[in-house]
């Protein structure tokens, strides 16, 4: 009789991770950096270094959200976080590329994104901050 | 056993005795494995030098592919992220390996790293390996190349280099084993074959030694030969000795035949297909009454030493070489001294001799005296000693077959006048006295070679050959009647007196009986009678 007893735990956590997977990730910048929209191409160059200056000019500065990254490159690159991680770790042997800067929340990020002109980063809602501008949406 | 002689020209008697060095089969087997190795082994290592210099181009090339699989995942990173830091990384990495000429990263057309020689003298031949990149997180995409450069030569030589390696190992392999083949070969047969041979070379065989077989070598093929050898040696010796044995007893049984042979009583000879003397005995130098010297010279021809010069002895000779078995004959030879010897002597052909003959002679003198004496005896009148009938008969016919000559020949016949009146008044002592002495008036008329003869009571012939004419047969018949005219004295002094009346045959050629010259001599003869006695009288001519 234990299995049928476990079915609905392991439901509940089904559901929990669907719960939080059906919100929506957003790509923000601030509302000065010429940027209006991006597309997907576009945001994983930036987010993974492969370009380095924003479209309009201006270095990049990248902001990632330790939570939601997975989710995040997940739905961006179909990838998991572990490949991200080693692709990272490779290039942080040159010491050349940077990775992006890490946050813990989306209200560090949003706050982040609204003081720099240059930076963009991933939420997970639209912020309320009139400074920060979405450029992409990345749906459940 | 005479060792086979080895055809040497330049130095034989040794070349007869020993085996050269480079000759001998150790030799020989052991330089032909080492041909045969050193062959086998070059070709080996020739060949495997080649496959393996091929194999390892291509390892290297195969591990130079690897090499730049595991550091693509790295280089498509760096190529992304467009790190030249990192680019220049990997492609220094890749430089670590001698085996890489050169080595660039490209992110699109732009170079991201190069490093190693220039790409134009690195790469004479253009191989570059080529790996493309594609985007981490999108393997359709592609992004840029990683370019590596071969050190061709570097590989080549490396390639070479190990080829060597492993070629010299093979020969070293093929050449030990090799050797060890000629070692073994030499130790366990060769030098086997070579110690039996020296053994056997060195053998004296009269002495009935043996070869032993050579040590390790008693249970096989070696052991077996040795074995063989001296199953052949054991026979050859009871050979010897039989063969021994035989000519011992052959040459007794002709010592035999030779004490027969001196010691004979009759010549015995063997001749040559010329008639020379072969063979002779004691017995035959007797025969023929010579001194040993003259029979010495060997092939002396019997004829000759026979004195036979018709050749009779040839004549029986060839007889006998067409087929006959044996011929005989009697041959008078003459001394030295003047006698005279007969020799009966038989020839037979010897058995599977060919032309060689062999014959007995035997000294016949003695019989051939004693058979003239008889023969003699026959034919001569016993009271007179004249030739009686039979004995007129023979030498007529003698004289018909020896004498070639044209001079006359002259038969008279004498009878006696009065001779009937003697025996009957004075008895027959007195007329057979009378008879003795007419004998010897005769004799004492003609010559020598004439042949007188008594072929009745009282009739006499006679035979006057090698007449030159008429008149000396006329003289001789004239004088006989004269001298048988005169007085005889016979029984102690009583004389008488007889007459003889001559029938005179005279002619050049004669032939025919003997019978028919007396009976004209006789018909003469009585015509003489007629005409008065004592007087001779011619028969015509026929």
């Amino acid at each position: 009789m234990r299995i049928p007893a476990l079915v609905p735990v392991l439901l509940a956590l089904l559901l929990s991770t669907q719960g939080a997977a059906a919100e929506e990730l957003v790509v923000i910048v601030h509302r000065d950096s010429g940027i209006s929209t991006l597309s997907r191409e576009q945001a994983s160059h930036l987010f993974l270094g492969r370009v380095k200056m924003l479209p309009p000019g201006g270095r990049a500065n990248v902001v990632e959200v330790e939570p939601l990254r997975a989710s995040f490159y997940r739905r961006l690159l179909g990838r998991e976080i572990a490949e991200i991680n080693a692709y990272w770790a490779r290039l942080q042997f040159s010491g050349r590329t940077q990775p992006p800067l890490r946050v813990s929340d989306s209200a560090a990020a949003v706050a982040r994104v609204a003081e720099d002109p240059q930076a963009i980063a991933f939420v997970d809602a639209v912020p309320d901050d009139p400074r920060a501008r979405v450029v992409l949406r990345l749906g459940p | 056993m005479a060792p086979e002689p080895v055809s040497d020209g330049d130095e034989p008697t040794r070349a007869f005795r020993r085996v050269r060095r480079t000759r001998g089969i150790a030799f020989r087997t052991t330089a032909s494995i080492l041909v045969f190795g050193g062959l086998v082994g070059g070709i080996a290592a020739v060949g495997s030098a080649k496959l393996i210099e091929h194999k390892e181009h291509r390892r290297l090339n195969d591990a130079l592919v690897e090499s730049m699989a595991a550091v693509q995942r790295t280089a498509s990173v760096a190529a992304y992220a467009r790190d030249e830091q990192l680019a220049a990384e990997v492609v220094a990495g890749l430089l670590q390996s001698s085996s890489v000429a050169h080595a660039e990263i490209l992110e699109g057309d732009t170079v991201l790293a190069a490093v190693g020689a220039n790409t134009a003298s690195a790469s004479p031949n253009g191989a570059a390996l080529r790996g493309l990149l594609r985007s981490p997180f999108d393997a359709s995409e592609t992004i840029g190349e990683l370019r590596v450069i071969p050190a061709s030569a570097f590989i080549a030589a490396k390639a070479a280099d190990y080829s060597r390696l492993v070629a010299s190992l093979l020969a070293v392999l093929v050449l030990s084993i090799t050797l060890g083949v000629a070692w073994l070969v030499g130790r366990g047969v060769t030098r086997g074959i070579g110690r039996l041979a020296g053994e056997l070379h060195g053998l004296d065989v009269v002495s009935g030694s043996k070869v032993t077989a050579p040590a390790g070598h008693a249970e096989d093929e070696l052991g077996r030969l040795a074995g063989d050898i001296n199953a052949l040696l054991e026979r050859m010796d009871a050979a010897l000795a039989r063969e021994r044995e035989a000519r011992g007893l052959h040459a007794a049984a002709e010592r035999k035949w030779r004490l027969i042979f001196d010691n004979a009583g009759s010549g015995l000879f063997t001749l040559d297909a010329q008639g020379g003397l072969v063979e002779w005995n004691a017995a035959l130098v007797r025969a023929l009454g010579l001194k040993d010297d003259e029979c010495a010279r060997g092939g002396a021809s019997l004829a000759e030493l026979l004195g036979d010069g018709a050749g009779r002895l040839e004549r029986m000779r060839a007889a006998i070489v067409e087929g006959s078995e044996a011929a005989s004959a009697d041959f008078e030879r003459r001394d030295a001294d003047g006698g005279s010897r007969w020799l009966h002597v038989v020839l037979n052909a010897v058995e599977g001799g060919g032309e060689l003959l062999q014959g007995i002679v035997n000294d016949i003198t003695e019989r051939k005296h004693a058979e003239d004496k008889a023969r003699a005896q026959a034919e001569r009148d016993a009271l007179t000693g004249l030739l009686n009938r039979r004995g007129l008969e023979r030498a007529y016919s003698a004289r018909l077959h020896e004498y070639a000559g044209t001079a006359g020949l002259g038969v008279l016949l004498v009878d006696l006048d009065g001779f009937k009146w003697v025996n009957d008044n004075h008895g027959h002592e007195a007329g057979d006295e009378l008879l003795q002495l007419v004998a010897r008036r005769i004799e004492g008329v003609v010559r020598r070679s004439d042949k007188v003869a008594r072929i009745g009571g009282d009739e006499f012939v006679l035979l006057l050959d090698d007449l030159k004419s008429m008149s000396m047969a006329r003289n001789i018949a004239a004088k006989l009647v004269d001298v048988l005219s005169q007085p005889f004295a016979v029984l102690d002094g009583c004389k008488v007196r007889i007459g003889a009346s001559v029938g005179v045959v005279f002619t050049q050629y004669p032939s025919g009986q003997m019978a028919e010259l007396l009976r004209r001599a006789d018909a003469a003869m009585y015509e003489a009678k007629k005409a008065g006695k004592s007087q001779y009288c011619f028969a015509f001519p026929v």
